[in-house]
This record gives C-alpha cells, sequence and structure tokens, in this order.
C-alpha cells in the first residue's frame, strides 16, 4: 500500500476501511499543501506594550489606526495593549537528561529512551 | 493599561467597535456594558436618564421681545433700505436684554420688507420703530394757477392771503339821538366816513390810532362838548382803537380796513342840549370790514378772528373774521386750473421719478408726471390742470413715507413642555456627547406673559458630566430645543421663541420627540443590556443578543444608527421559530449583507432596508447553528461555523456544507459540550487551517468548569483534511491583528501571554511532562497498563511490556501542562501476584519540542488465497519518503498488528548504521532523519523498516492487517515533512 495524499484524520469509520493515507490518529502533523504531511510550528510569544501575562480573553480593535489587543485577564480586568509584533523566538529546548539505574527505564518527551537494565538507548 | 475591570473571568466578552472608534464591551449576566475610546478606562456604556423632572420657578413679570416688525406703508422713492429704529433699546439693556436687529428690504423703491435678525429681548413695553430717510428729498415744486398773478405787489397774495374779512358780531345799532347821553349810548362813534386799518400781524393785542375817529369811552357821564368846528372835545372819547387777534397760525401781511360812516348817525347839539350846532356822532354800526392788504401764507383753515372790545367796559364787541382765499369759508375768491408747476428746486437722491401729490382744499383734477436725471427731478409735465384752486395747491414730490410697527411678545407665553437629560464629556470626534434618554416633563405655564423661567435640576453623576436642559416653544409639544448645557444645577432662561428656534444660537439643538415616521427621537437613548453576552456590528447598527437572563433567549436588540449606545426597548426583534425544537440564540453572526443568528441547533438570515423593526427580513436558512459567538469565522468570503454536531461552511449563496463527518464521532463522543463557553474556532488566513479549540472529555478537569482547551481540531481548507493539534498550554481565545512588521496574523491568548501559533520551532512548556523514570518494572502484565498523571491538563502516556509481563519503557504520548514533577498511576498488574510497577514523572515549564504522532488505518496483508506468493515470507517493509534534516531529528515508527491497542515489539535486532534501527527491548524502529552525508548528490530521504511475513487464511495467528504510527518531535528550525509512506504486503 502506497500513501502520498495524507487524507487526515478519519475516525468515523472503521479503522480498516480508511482510504491510504487516512488516519486514526494525528496529532501535530497537517495537510495545509497537499500531498505534505507536516509537522506545526511551535509557539511564539507576541510582544505587547504592555506585556500581558494570563489573558482569558482576546479581542483586536483599532485605535487611531493601530491595531490594539484588549486582553481579558483571569480575573476578569480588561487592559489594553499596543504595539503587537514577534517577540523574541521561543528558545530552543533543551533535551531532557536520561539516566536510569539498573531495573529502570528513563523516557523522554522526544521519544527518547534509556534502559538501566539492558542499556538500551535510542540515543 | 486597565480598561475595566466589571467583568466576570468566568465567561468570555465581546465586542464592537463604532465608525469613531469606540468599543463596545459586553459580557451579559447583569455586568453593565462598557464603552471605550482608546484611551483611559472605559466607562459605563450609555448614560441613564434621570427618573424626576426638572423643577422650574417662574418670574411672571413680563418683558419684551421683537417679534417682527410689519410694513404699514410702502411710501416711494427710497434708495436705500431705511433704518429701522426702535424705541427703548437703553431699557432693554438696563434690563440684561439687547437691542433688537432688523434689516430692511425694498421693493420698487418702496419698503417692502422688515426682518428681525435679532429680536432683542429686555423691552420694558412694546417699542415704536422709526425709519431713517434714505428717500430721494429737496425737491420743491410749485403750482401756478391760471390766475391773478402771486404776489400782487400791493396787496399781497391773492391766493394766500385774506381776501375776505365777515363782521360776526357787533352791538346792535342804537339811536343816538334817542338814547344819548344815557348809559346806552354809542359806544363807537366816527365823525364822518372813516377808514380805520388794523394790521394783522399775528395773534396778540393791538393799538391803532385814527385821526377821525372818536370813539366814547365812558357812560353815564359821557359828554359832548362842542368845542366849535368839527372836533368835539375828547375829554370821554378817545381816538385809539384796541384790538385783539386770534387764530393766526401763519402768514403776515393783511390788513383789516374797518369803515364806519358817521353821517349815517348823527344828532346836533341843539337838539341835544339846545345849542345851535350840531355834531355827527357816527355810527355804531360799522359800515364795511374790508382787506385792505392781503398778505400771504395764511392757512386755508384757520379763521383769523379781529376782536374789539367795548371801551367802557359794557358787554359789547366787535367781531370780524378774515378768511384766506383758499379758505373754504371764503365766498368771494375764485377758483382756477393750474398753468403750470415749476421747479423750485430738484432735489437729490431719486432713483426713480417720484409721483407727483397735488393737494388743494378747494379744487381738484391736476395731475403732473416727473423725470428724473442724476437722482434730481429734470422736468415736471403738467398732464391736467384740474380747476378750481383758489389758492396754487401743494405739489409734493413723493418720497420716503413709508411707516412700519413693531410687533412685540413677551419672553415667555403659553405652554412649554420643560426636559432635562445627562450627557457625558465624550468629544465630537468620537461621536459624543452621549446623551441620555428624557427626564420626566413638566409642564410650565407662562400664561399671557412672563420673563423668565429657573431651573432646577439634579446633578450629574457617574458617566453624565453635564446637564442638558430642553423645552419646547410656546404651545407646542412635538419638537424640543435644547436651552443650554449646564454643569451647575441651577439655570435662569429667558429666551425667547425666536432665540430657542434660533440656529445660530450658541448651544442650538432642535430635537423632534418623536420622527415624522413615528419612530422615537429623543427617548432613544437608552444604555445597552446588561442581560447579552453579545454585540457585533451590522450595517452601522450594534446588534445585542445571546440572552444571559433566561427571559429572552430569541430577541436581539440593535441600536439607532451609528449610535451602539442608544438601544431603546422598541428596537427589538424576536425570532419566530420554525422549527419544532426550542432553541436559543448562541451567536450573532455578519455576513455579508446579513446577519445571520446562530442559535444552538438553528440558523435565520436577518436583512433589512433601512429600519428593522419595519422592514426586517427573518428566514431559516440551515439547521445548524453555533456553540457560541466564538465558533465562527470568514476565511475567503466562507463562513465557517462550529456547532455541536461540527464544523460546517456557509457559502455567500447560502448553501451549507458539513465539513467534519470524517471526525464526527470526535464532535458526538469526545468534546466536552458541558463547556460550551470557551470553545472557539478561528481560520488561519496564512496557512488556511480552520483551527477549533475545545475541550475534551476526561482530558481536563482542573480547569473545570472553565473549560479552557488545549486541543484543537484543524482542518485544512485546502487539502480538506482533518488533524489535532495539541498544545502544552490553555489557548484560550484568538484573534486576527495586524502585526508591526506589517504581516496580518492570528494570535492567540494562553495562561503565558499572547502567542503566534505555528511560528518556529518550539512550543513553550509550562508544568509539561518532559521525562519519566520507570522505577520499578512490575510483573504480571499481559498488557501495557493504563498510565495516567494527576495535577495537570491533558498529559498521556503509553505503556509497553515486554515478554516477561514487566514494563519495558513508558511513552509520552502528550506532555500536556500545569503539572508538577510526581509519580504516575499505573495499574495493577493483570496476574495476581504480580507487583505493580512504578513510575515517577519530571515536569517542566521551559521550551519544548512540539510532539507528533500519525496512525494509519488498518492496512490488510495480501494472504495465500488471494497471492499464493504469500504462503511464503513476503517482504513488509515499511518504506517512508521524507524531507532530510538539517540536524539530529528523531522519528520512532511503531506497528500495530491486528487493530492491537499496543505497537508489537520486534522480534529481530537490525541496525545497519543508518536508516531505521530496532532492537528487541524497545517497541520502535528508530529512525535519525538528519541528512546524511552522500558523496554523490543528496539524500534521498527514504528510508525502510525492513519487516517480513507472510499471511496463511487459515491460520489464525496469521497477522491480517497492520497500522503503521509514525512518532516524534520537531526539533529543527524546518518541519518534520514527510511525503509517502509505502507498507509492502499489504494489498490497499
Amino acid at each position: 500500500m502506497r500513501a502520498d495524499s495524507w487524507a487526515g484524520l478519519v475516525t468515523n469509520a472503521s479503522p480498516f476501511v480508511i482510504p491510504p493515507g487516512a488516519a486514526v490518529e494525528q496529532v501535530n502533523l497537517g495537510v495545509n499543501v497537499p500531498g505534505v504531511l507536516r509537522t506545526r510550528g511551535g509557539m511564539r510569544l507576541v510582544s505587547l506594550s504592555p506585556s500581558a501575562s494570563a489573558v482569558s480573553d482576546i479581542i483586536s480593535v483599532d485605535v487611531g489606526g493601530a491595531p490594539v489587543l484588549l486582553c481579558m485577564g483571569d480575573s476578569g480586568s480588561v487592559a489594553a495593549h499596543s504595539s503587537p509584533a514577534r517577540g523574541t523566538a521561543t528558545a530552543a529546548p533543551t533535551e531532557p537528561t536520561l539516566s536510569a539505574a539498573g531495573g529502570q527505564v528513563a523516557t523522554a518527551y522526544t521519544m527518547r529512551y534509556r534502559d538501566g537494565r539492558s542499556g538500551a538507548s535510542s540515543d | 493599561m486597565t480598561v475595566t475591570s466589571r467583568f466576570s473571568g468566568s465567561k468570555p466578552i465581546s465586542a464592537a467597535q463604532g465608525r469613531h472608534g469606540e468599543v463596545i464591551l459586553v459580557q451579559g449576566g447583569g455586568v453593565r456594558p462598557a464603552r471605550w475610546d482608546g484611551v483611559g478606562s472605559a466607562v459605563d456604556a450609555g448614560v441613564d436618564k434621570p427618573v424626576s423632572a426638572p423643577a422650574i420657578a417662574l418670574n411672571t413679570s413680563p418683558l419684551y421681545y421683537i417679534a417682527r416688525v410689519d410694513v404699514s406703508k410702502p411710501g416711494a422713492c427710497y434708495n436705500a433700505p431705511p433704518v429701522v429704529t426702535l424705541s427703548g433699546g437703553a431699557t432693554a439693556v438696563a434690563n440684561g436684554g439687547r437691542v433688537a436687529k432688523t434689516l430692511s428690504y425694498l421693493s420698487q423703491a418702496g419698503l417692502y420688507e422688515v426682518v428681525v435678525q435679532d429680536g432683542g429681548k429686555g423691552y420694558a413695553s412694546p417699542p415704536t420703530a422709526t425709519l431713517s430717510s434714505t428717500h430721494g428729498s429737496g425737491a420743491v415744486l410749485k403750482a401756478v394757477l391760471a390766475g391773478p398773478a402771486d404776489p400782487d405787489p400791493n396787496r399781497g397774495s391773492p391766493y394766500t392771503g385774506i381776501t375776505q374779512w365777515e363782521i360776526i358780531e357787533q352791538p346792535a345799532g342804537t339811536n343816538p339821538i334817542e338814547t344819548c347821553p344815557d348809559s346806552n349810548a354809542p359806544r363807537f362813534a366816527a365823525t364822518n366816513c372813516v377808514n380805520v386799518d388794523l394790521p394783522i400781524t399775528g395773534n396778540g393785542t393791538y393799538t391803532v390810532s385814527s385821526s377821525s375817529a372818536y370813539i366814547r369811552k365812558s357812560g353815564s357821564s359821557a359828554t359832548v362838548t362842542c368845542g366849535g368846528g368839527s372836533t368835539p372835545s375828547s375829554t370821554n372819547y378817545t381816538r385809539t382803537i384796541t384790538y385783539t387777534v386770534t387764530g393766526v397760525t401763519s402768514g403776515s401781511g393783511a390788513v383789516l380796513r374797518l369803515r364806519w360812516d358817521g353821517s349815517r348817525w348823527s344828532m346836533t347839539c341843539g337838539d341835544w342840549n339846545g345849542g345851535g350846532w350840531s355834531i355827527w356822532l357816527g355810527a355804531t354800526e360799522l359800515e364795511s370790514a374790508e382787506p385792505h392788504k392781503w398778505g400771504a401764507n395764511y392757512p386755508s383753515n384757520s379763521d383769523v378772528r379781529v376782536t374789539i372790545n367795548s371801551i367802557d367796559g359794557e358787554a359789547a364787541q366787535i367781531v370780524i373774521e378774515g378768511y384766506a382765499a383758499h379758505n373754504p369759508k371764503n365766498t368771494r375768491s375764485s377758483g382756477y386750473a393750474i398753468s403750470k408747476i415749476d421747479i423750485i428746486s430738484a432735489g437729490s437722491g431719486y432713483t426713480v421719478a417720484p409721483a407727483l401729490k397735488i393737494t388743494s382744499e378747494t379744487g381738484f383734477g391736476a395731475f403732473a408726471t416727473c423725470t428724473v436725471a442724476n437722482g434730481s427731478i429734470a422736468s415736471v409735465k403738467l398732464e391736467n390742470g384740474g380747476g378750481g384752486y383758489r389758492t396754487p395747491p401743494t405739489v409734493e414730490a413723493v418720497a420716503g413715507g413709508a411707516e412700519v410697527f413693531a410687533i412685540a411678545r413677551p419672553h415667555l407665553r403659553g405652554k412649554y413642555q420643560c426636559y432635562y437629560r445627562f450627557i457625558d464629556n465624550t468629544p465630537a470626534s468620537k461621536g459624543g456627547p452621549i446623551p441620555s434618554s428624557l427626564s420626566p416633563v413638566l409642564e410650565v405655564d407662562a400664561g399671557e406673559g412672563a420673563r423668565s423661567m429657573a431651573w432646577t435640576v439634579p446633578a450629574a453623576s457617574g458617566r453624565a458630566t453635564g446637564v442638558e436642559l430642553w423645552r419646547t416653544s410656546s404651545n407646542q409639544a412635538t419638537t424640543l430645543y435644547r436651552v443650554a448645557t449646564v454643569s451647575s444645577t441651577s439655570h435662569t432662561d429667558s429666551l425667547t421663541d425666536e432665540e430657542l428656534r434660533d440656529p445660530d444660537r450658541a448651544g442650538y439643538a432642535a430635537m423632534p420627540i418623536v420622527l415624522p415616521n413615528g419612530e422615537i427621537n429623543a427617548n432613544r437613548f437608552t444604555p445597552p443590556p446588561s442581560n447579552k453576552a453579545v454585540v457585533v456590528r451590522f450595517q452601522d447598527r450594534f446588534w445585542y443578543g445571546v440572552d444571559t437572563g433566561g427571559q429572552q433567549p430569541n430577541t436581539v436588540l440593535f441600536s439607532e444608527v451609528d449610535e451602539p449606545e442608544s438601544v431603546p426597548d422598541i428596537n427589538e426583534l424576536v425570532i419566530q421559530q420554525n422549527a419544532a425544537q426550542a432553541d436559543s440564540i448562541r451567536a450573532l453572526l455578519p455576513y455579508g449583507p446579513t446577519l445571520l443568528l446562530m442559535q444552538s441547533r438553528h440558523a435565520y438570515s436577518l436583512s433589512f432596508s433601512k429600519q428593522p423593526v419595519l422592514d426586517a427580513q427573518v428566514a431559516p436558512i440551515a439547521y445548524r447553528g453555533a456553540l457560541n459567538q466564538r465558533c465562527w469565522d470568514i476565511h475567503d468570503g466562507v463562513c465557517y461555523v462550529m456547532d455541536q454536531y461540527g464544523v460546517y461552511s456557509i457559502a455567500a449563496s447560502g448553501g451549507v456544507e458539513p465539513l467534519s463527518e470524517q471526525i464526527k464521532d470526535v464532535f458526538a463522543n469526545r468534546v466536552d459540550f458541558s463547556k460550551s463557553d470557551w470553545p472557539f474556532v478561528i481560520v488561519d488566513h496564512v496557512t488556511g487551517t480552520l483551527r477549533a479549540f475545545v475541550a475534551m472529555k476526561g482530558d481536563d478537569t482542573r480547569n473545570a468548569p472553565d473549560g479552557f482547551p488545549t486541543k484543537a481540531l484543524c482542518y485544512g481548507i485546502a487539502s480538506k483534511t482533518w488533524w489535532i493539534e495539541t498544545y502544552p498550554m490553555q489557548v484560550r481565545s484568538a484573534t486576527h491583528v495586524k502585526l508591526a512588521d506589517g504581516d496580518f496574523r492570528c494570535v492567540y491568548a494562553t495562561p503565558g501571554g499572547v502567542f503566534l501559533l505555528d511560528e518556529g520551532a518550539a512550543d513553550v512548556g509550562s508544568g509539561s511532562v518532559v521525562k519519566v523514570l520507570l522505577t520499578n518494572r512490575g510483573s504480571g502484565y499481559k498488557a501495557p497498563p493504563k498510565v495516567t498523571a494527576a495535577g495537570g491538563v491533558g498529559a498521556s502516556f503509553q505503556a509497553s511490556i515486554d515478554a516477561a509481563g514487566s514494563l519495558s519503557a513508558i511513552w509520552i504520548i502528550n506532555p500536556g501542562f500545569g503539572y508538577t514533577t510526581g509519580n504516575l498511576t499505573i495499574a495493577p498488574p493483570d496476574v495476581a501476584g504480580g507487583t505493580q510497577a512504578t513510575a515517577t514523572f519530571t515536569a517542566a515549564s521551559a521550551s519544548m519540542c512540539p510532539t507528533y504522532r500519525y496512525k494509519s488505518g488498518c492496512m490488510e496483508y495480501v494472504s495465500d488465497s488471494e497471492n499464493p506468493k504469500a504462503a511464503v515470507a513476503q517482504s513488509r517493509s515499511i518504506s517512508l519518503l521524507y524531507k532530510p534534516q538539517a540536524a539530529a531529528c528523531p522519528l520512532s515508527l511503531r506497528t500495530y498488528y491486528n487493530n492491537a491497542p499496543h505497537p508489537r515489539l520486534n522480534v529481530a535486532p537490525r541496525n545497519r548504521g543508518v536508516g531505521f534501527a530496532y532492537d528487541t527491548v524497545d517497541n520502535a524502529a528508530r529512525l535519525d532523519m538528519a541528512a546524511n552525508s552522500v558523496r554523490y548528490g543528496q539524500d534521498t530521504g527514504v528510508s525502510r523498516a525492513m519487516l517480513e511475513g507472510r499471511t496463511l487464511d487459515d491460520v489464525a495467528s496469521s497477522d491480517r492487517h497492520v497500522a503503521v504510527e509514525l512518532i516524534g518531535v520537531r526539533k529543527n528550525a524546518e518541519p518534520v515533512e514527510f511525503y509517502r509512506l509505502d507498507v509492502a504486503g499489504s494489498g490497499s
């Protein structure tokens, strides 16, 4: 079987009949371009003036021709934040250090593992 | 900058922006909507109306203003509009008023109209109006009669001189012979026929002496002494006549000649006293009174009266009246025609030829015209000389003569409807000031006249910063005029009706209470409702819907045009439901020319032309709805909406297309619709990705009842495919905004601030599970146990077991967020006597790689009955075409056979240094997708996991299906991309 036209998530059907390329699990892999199954990007903070912390609701308005974000915080207080811009890119992640004693197995969210018993490792 | 703190954090807010930039924010739930103008803090939306009527005290002592100036006579020959002067101006000013201003207008050289520019005020009484002489003047014309020359050089004017004297009264004639010397002797006597001339120079008492008159002075003692000759002794006689002239108003030069006939009455001395000589005592009775000289310029209507009193004091007098020639009493004068009219002075300022007015008390019929040159009378043409003129008539070049009169009215008169309302200080550039509706009315009756009314109103409070006073002009109740805007609580109002209605008056404004079409006007400023959770702008009106009070589930209210804070109660539309099931409005969706009223399971389109109350059309368009106001977005002209059945689109044509049939079960079974406040839909216009953030059942307990989502059901609009995105953080809301670099992007609200998604390579973890340490593998497990973590949201794990029934590893499928480092909960072993595995996890708040996971459906292997070759070992290798990465990028490939819930361990190891490597401990084949250094060209990006097997139909343990899982992380700046997956040995 060859799958080169990713049909996306199909859960409302038997896994035995879904078409080639379709998925029963498809997380953080999108098909924005036909034929390309691509991981999503990360998160990048938006710099605002003043900066915003916990935001529950966000509304964009125009103030004097400039965009302003009205951000509602957890308490319900609404604040205005101007000058939205791409903030500093999120720093590159640090790979979690894995160590396991005998009989233990350490795994990381990056799918690595270290088996303290067998010494097997995905590194 | 805090805008407002009025809202609760437990519910979303909604906002719409007006044409002046004002933002209306609502939440419902009884929270007063807010208005924010882009600076400072928000204020209450709308201004509350006053609850009490104004208090007004009337000053009933009237003062006046000039209502109008009427022209009673237009006059003639005006060369410029005359200035109207009204009396009483100084008094008006002293009364605190001002002088009225008028402007006159001419038509055909006559005064046509006087316009009152400013009626002034403060006049103590109605003034009189006078006009300036801005007309031709100075022409002097003289009529010449076809009669005697005027003047007669010897006697004076035959026309205006006194040409007739009439004896009105004199003592009756008495025979002196019989009476003399008794007391009844004659009082006037003359020795002979005597003429006595009395000059008539003016009113007064004059004396004149006559050399021939002898006038008895006394009565009983009178004697006549015959002194010889004809001259009697004058002892008792005088020669001086004293006379009184009255009735002269003008004129001079007349001389009245009196004549006594001395021969008429005589006696002989001898007869009287025995003497032998006689004396002529003369006549008592005047023989005649005649004009000796006429004089001139005596008016026609004056009767000149000459009175000569008795000398001796007895009650007797001579009265004579003189009549000028043109006096109607003059019976001697003759009438003549006018022979010509002379121009004595041509005058000036005549712009048109004036009419010539010929005035006479005697003659009639004359008619003349004139011509004008250079403003002066150039010629006079006598058209008809008329007749009967005893004296030359007056000829007047008619100019000026206009007359006007002022109509004054009291400052206040009649009945007035008085109101006030509050206003705020919103600048005009922002559509302000924003008013309230009117207070209750107070009717003030000024009767026939009053000077002023003193207002007392409550002080402005809250958002209101001022008070506007409004009232009608007198005796009408349909149009209000603004009296003043005050910041205090009192104001004295003496505005006249004209002032009140004057558009040039500072502070003027007019406001019909009700518009001609019957719509309310003055009382339309009802603040927006507090029980509507949603506001949108549609066709310059603001629409408020989604009831939170439970009383109006299918009602929308709308504002007046461009007045988002004016939402009168009558601006209400109620959906007439045409569905069998009750439903309620959940969202308002402005979409092209229609406003979609979205219930939870039904959609209606609303459109109107001008006034929704009158011409709104509401029609059902779909049996789909919306979860809430946040669950729709528009992309490329197509509206995408999420309801509890899934995601669908509404095209501009009205067509509805379900989009989420592939994952319908997710909506039916996994999405937690009990948390329907915070799900939202947004379309990333850059990638064409629709993200429907929802809360899933069971994956979120900590944030209940908020239901902030962490997962998005994503739909590629171009590819028409679905996938799921998970984030190590709640994603609570999103909006579109233009960034500083000009890019238009979606930005997302999270507990950690505002983020762009799908940007860069790293997520921002917040209490996310980054590693797990299986501290005790346990034993007695027949199947991988369920592994869970507590204290956070969304983390999921997957255990694998080895052939001995111990856990070989615990995979972190979703790092989740909000966790603190702790122990995992692992289900107990399946076999009695087994040992329960234990594990710990580490949570961190740091940047982290996005994880990904793809699992195919179950692909069927070809069996020996389908292909005899399948009876022997066949390649079941799995090939993957991917994009080689610039740096290390691990991929795990796992296989699930026969729809098993867990991947199968490998039965043999393989590691050739490149490509997939696997062993018998790990249940995955591992691949580093980093680009390999290839001697002759690019890395092919193709790797194959070498597998083989056979499927025999008659062997139950033969593998029949395989599902392939790709699981890994994005570690590099470039995304991981897969292009093709080949599974050898599978049929389709």
